[in-house]
């Protein structure tokens, strides 16, 4: 009854509320209401602090100087050409016709501008972790359209990392128009972890946008931003509930839209102790997962790809196409024989020095997919005859637990490719010494291809290094690669020109638009 | 009595208010160490945890960074250090500012403080009134089918989950009948959705409450006494048995409202609204101990200050607390002021 008195007192008052703020401005104005998980962390966040600029990116309001393009290769954005001079020098030749919001057009003194507040502490735009990325020393302007950089060491990643969101170029805001960016959208405000608000801009270098307004709103939790589809009050939700998305395929019902990011799960070993310093046990462990029924049963089957390796493959320029990690319990149970450890006592459990093969595993809460697929893990390498123990910890608190032993597997979720090279993601996890290296994991041939691959300068070359790499990694598994996230999204029918970015850096273009 | 109790009200108000700034301090700074000592002795490192919250992902910031982040925060420096450095801010207005995002943590607060303090109030002024009906439903006839569903309808509303009731609201009302929006704030409208889940939790728990404070007040025995002096039945109600059930009901009413200043998360995260609830949830999440401290310390200035305030009003509405007042002895120039004040007596003695 208190319901039903509470729900008729709202029934009564609803017509004189209704929907205020959810239609747009102005009539006949085309205005997109996007869903999002995340949102802006204050109400003028400058795209090249933090991370700021992945939104801003998303958003079509900043913009890089090199792109990248939906197979992770390098395209041209607001530079038109590039070019090494030498190993820590970069020519950039500025596109034409390129405007900021304010009107204003883009110069190379602009650029060499907006650089320098990177590196100035204070200012919003201050960067010390982009400025480490790129190694920039400085820039300097050679013409009104040529600029060159020099890095403080040679940096073969120089123009991946040039397409990191926050190396985005901006003019210095006012107060009427706090970020003044180059892209199809200007910012028109933002309303901290809840809304990002822009408007087309006509006199942008690509084109006119097709929609006049852009709101991204904030819904934390995935089954209301499906509701708010439903209610009509957003036109896309980025990232949909795996589960209804699944529902609707079988259907054949909604407007989908998914694609493999470059967001992989793995598990981290501890490698340098501990029993899964046999190598044959490793890779028992990796032919014991079956990760397509992980993906099935974390993810719907919608939400993830198995993966093959530690790139996606979608990402054309890197990925190594012959390598596979195939689930095959039987080997895993021959190699684990073979490498005499057996289960003699019969209770199910294979024993390693006498005693019972047990691995703990832990991983940490903020995604959802995590936990189940730490458990599906434990059920699958139990039927391999292999003990586990799983609990969840905290992410930096897992970090420690491996580097002393104290756990053998931590469950992850990264990037592999943020900005699309293939470097940063063996270099921090795998490289001898290397900060995350939490596994004790040490392969000289590794390290001496992957200081092969940053020494050069020609991508084609670099290719056949990288391509060993994924291979050894595979083949050597100091980590385990589970799946490859995909993202799942849902449009209300009316949603053309979007995709989804495998590394999820783009989303408002200039050809994004609702359908009348 | 009346003497006594005079002259100690006078020198009170002062004594009062002291012996409160005085608790509250107290409470402040065991909290602030408590805390403080929780979030130092926490597992793992802080300036990675932080790492990864600045930069949305796992192993997104080199070393080089989170060593930056070390330094620059003090998170390697003894214990002592890095409280007093805390306090020390506190001490000059200043709280710090977010981790995670930069801006100062009083910028952060604010608003989220505004949605909470909107939602709670809605959710009080549907709910109390509606547990005010239910109970009076109830104290009509005890134990007959009335009082019986009153009951029921409280327990259910008690036992139904916030999450489970605001998906189902936001599915009727928003995306079926299109009547309301389903997320979000800015306007009236967005409130009542979020209102209306809150004020059927905060209906359960007073109806049951309210409803034996009534009972409770309505078996007094002085009040045969009043009805023997001829006091009618509705006077009996409204002076003597409401006013006698406010006392508790104020406390439970107030702890309500303590928890809906911290305790709301539930719905602020499926109404997409932000506030007080949900703003420490993500903090907790990333690490952003600025906020999670400041978060701690308003709610235990939050708690102390509510119920200062109830101990308040609570001595304004007990009869055996408050004075004769001259304004009631006019207008009622018969012996009933006196009468009123004698069966509390009896009770104050028992």
């Amino acid at each position: 009854m208190t319901l039903a008195v509470a729900l008729t007192g709202i029934g009564a008052a609803a017509p004189f509320f209704l929907t205020a703020g959810f239609t747009s401005a102005l009539a006949g104005e085309k205005t997109m209401h996007i869903a999002m998980p995340f949102g802006p962390n204050s109400p003028v966040p400058d795209p090249r602090a933090r991370q700021n600029g992945w939104l801003s990116n998303r958003a079509g309001v900043s913009e890089t100087l090199i792109g990248l393009s939906y197979d992770m290769e390098l395209i041209p954005r607001l530079a038109q050409a590039y070019e090494n001079m030498s190993p820590t020098e970069w020519k950039l030749i500025l596109r034409d016709g390129v405007k900021f919001h304010d009107g204003t057009p883009m110069t190379a003194e602009s650029v060499k501008a907006s650089f320098e507040k990177l590196g100035e502490e204070g200012h919003p735009a201050h960067n010390p972790r982009l400025l480490k990325l790129l190694a920039l020393e400085s820039v300097t302007v050679e013409d009104a359209h040529t600029l060159i950089f020099k890095t403080s060491k040679p940096n073969s990643a120089f123009l991946w990392a040039l397409t990191e969101p926050s190396a985005a170029v901006l003019k210095e805001g006012t107060d009427d128009l706090p970020i003044i960016g180059t892209g199809p959208f200007a910012f028109v405000s933002a309303e901290t972890e809840k809304k990002y608000e822009t408007r087309g801009f006509q006199d942008y270098w690509g084109g006119e946008p097709k929609l006049d307004r852009v709101v991204f709103n904030v819904i934390p939790d995935a089954s209301v931003a499906a509701l708010a589809l439903q209610a009509n009050d957003v036109d896309l939700v980025t990232n949909y509930p795996e589960q209804d998305f699944a529902a609707l395929k079988e259907k054949g019902e909604g407007q989908l839209f998914s694609n493999e990011t470059a967001r992989l799960f793995f598990y981290q070993l501890r490698t340098k102790d501990g029993p899964l310093a046999n190598k044959a046990l490793r890779q028992a462990l990796s032919l014991g997962l079956d990760r397509q029924l992980i993906v099935d049963a974390t993810l719907a089957g919608v939400g993830g790809t198995p993966a093959n390796g530690i790139f996606p493959a979608n990402m054309a320029s890197w990925y190594n196409t012959d390598l596979s990690l195939p689930f095959d319990p039987e080997k895993a149970k021959t190699l684990l024989d073979e490498a005499g450890i057996t289960d003699t006592d019969g209770n199910g459990i294979r024993e390693i020095d006498g005693k019972d093969l047990t691995v703990r595993i832990r991983t940490y809460e903020g995604r959802a997919a995590l936990r189940p697929t730490m458990e599906i893990t434990q059920e699958l390498l139990k039927r391999i005859g292999i003990g586990v123990e799983i609990s969840m910890g905290e992410y930096a608190a897992n970090n420690d637990a491996v580097k002393s032993g104290e756990i053998q597997m931590n469950l992850q979720a990264w990037g592999t490719a943020p900005q699309g090279d293939p470097d940063y993601f063996p270099s921090t996890l795998v490289k001898s010494g290397a900060s995350y290296n939490i596994s004790g994991y040490e392969n000289p041939e590794l390290d001496a291809l992957l200081e092969k691959g940053r020494s050069e300068f020609d991508d084609e070359v670099r290719r056949p290094f990288y391509e060993e790499i994924q291979a050894i990694i595979n083949e050597d598994l100091p980590l385990i690669p589970v799946f490859h996230k995909t993202q799942v999204s849902v449009g209300n029918g009316k949603v053309t020109g979007y995709r989804i970015h495998p590394a999820e850096t783009y989303l408002a273009t200039v050809d994004l638009d609702l359908e009348q | 009595m009346n003497g006594r109790n005079r002259t100690s009200a006078l020198t009170g108000i002062h004594g009062i208010l002291i012996k409160r700034l005085g608790a509250l301090a107290v409470v402040l700074f065991g909290v602030s160490v408590l805390t403080f000592s929780l979030y130092y002795l926490s597992p793992g490192d802080k300036a990675l945890a932080i790492a990864h919250a600045r930069y949305m992902g796992e192993g997104n910031a080199p070393p080089e960074v989170v060593q930056a982040i070390r330094e620059k925060y003090a998170l390697n420096e003894p214990f002592l250090t890095q409280f007093k450095l805390w306090v020390s801010g506190y001490l000059k207005g200043d709280f710090g500012q977010s981790l995670v995002s930069g801006v100062p943590v009083w910028e952060i607060f604010l608003p989220n403080l505004r949605e909470t303090l909107a939602l709670a109030c809605s959710a009080l002024l549907i709910g109390l009134p509606l547990a005010f009906f239910l109970s009076l439903v109830s104290l009509w006839r005890p134990g007959s089918l009335y009082d019986r569903i009153a009951v029921a309808v409280a327990s259910i509303g008690a036992a139904v989950p916030s999450y489970w009731l605001g998906l189902m609201l936001i599915l009727v009302f928003a995306a079926w009948l299109n009547w309301l929006p389903s997320f979000g704030t800015g306007t009236p409208a967005h409130l009542i959705l979020p209102a209306a889940t809150l004020a059927v939790w905060i209906t359960a728990s007073q109806t049951r409450l309210f409803r034996s404070f009534l009972l409770e007040a309505s078996s007094s025995p002085f009040l045969e006494a009043l009805r023997l002096r001829g006091v009618g039945e509705k006077e009996i109600f409204w002076r003597h048995i409401l006013r006698h059930a406010m006392v508790p009901a104020i406390t439970m009413i107030g702890l309500d409202l303590a928890y809906l200043l911290e305790g709301a998360v539930i719905v602020e995260v499926i109404f997409a609204r932000g506030g007080i609830g949900s703003l420490l949830v993500g903090s907790v999440m990333s690490r952003d101990y600025p906020i999670v401290l400041f978060l701690v310390m308003f709610s235990a200035f939050s708690y102390v200050a509510i119920n200062s305030l109830i101990e308040a009003l609570q001595d304004c509405l007990d009869p055996r607390k408050s004075l004769p007042a001259p304004s009631l002895r006019a207008q009622r120039p018969i012996t009933t002021a006196s009468a009123t004040d004698s069966p509390d007596n009896t009770t104050g003695d028992r």
